[in-house]
């Protein structure tokens, strides 16, 4: 497929969340651009896709590198 | 998304406020299709972004960052890549609230003007969550 021959990554990030609300929290908590919500139809828990500008990684915290 | 993430988001600063971007067509191109579903009105709006990072304003001559859903095993779920449109900013207006308890810093409004890219590549949406569990699985 010619698309899957031009993909690279990196430059929009989605991360699922339970709330609306909640997309826009974790925007303004980590400094990021919400570029977009949608309904997220895999799941009955999280039920929207929070897209964001970039690279929107999670922090790493102590305990992750730590067990 | 972890646990531990959905409680810090509890404990958030009240006073940090965002910046919304929205991006407008410019032009007749398309028009039909920009529709609110809800209402059924025809919309310039091509998208709006909540900025909360401190990157650089878009400026003039950059290309609007289209989202995009490529079928997968023949079904449309949702977006799954991103590449540079065929709208360019041709424009930036920006304006400061003055009233207090304004929710945003500042509102920008890019005005796009319809030009064609002949080749934009697309680029995957990184899956944020499933990145995330993975190196927690791991590590």
């Amino acid at each position: 497929m010619v698309i899957m021959a031009q993909e690279k990554e990196g430059k929009t990030t989605r991360h699922s969340a339970a709330n609306k609300s909640d997309c826009e929290k974790m925007a303004k908590k980590y400094n990021w651009d919400l570029r977009d919500i949608e309904l997220n139809s895999k799941s009955s828990v999280l039920k929207y896709d929070c897209i964001f500008d970039g690279d929107a990684e999670f922090p790493r915290t102590y305990g992750d590198n730590n067990g | 998304m972890a646990t531990q993430n959905f409680q810090e988001l509890t404990v958030i600063t009240m006073d940090k406020k965002s910046r919304r971007i929205v991006y407008l067509a410019d032009s007749d191109h398309r028009c039909d299709d920009r529709v609110l579903s809800h209402t059924g009105s025809l919309t310039d709006i091509l998208s709006e972004t909540i900025s909360y990072s401190n990157r650089a304003l878009p400026k003039v001559g950059d290309r609007w960052t289209e989202l995009v859903r490529v079928p997968v095993d023949g079904k449309i779920e949702g977006w799954t890549h991103s590449r540079e449109s065929n709208w360019v900013i041709d424009s930036v207006e920006s304006y400061h609230p003055t009233h207090t308890d304004s929710k945003h810093s500042e509102i920008v409004y890019c005005y796009c003007k319809y030009v064609p890219i002949a080749n934009s590549g697309l680029v995957a949406i990184v899956d944020g969550d499933a990145a995330r569990s993975k190196e927690l699985v791991l590590a």
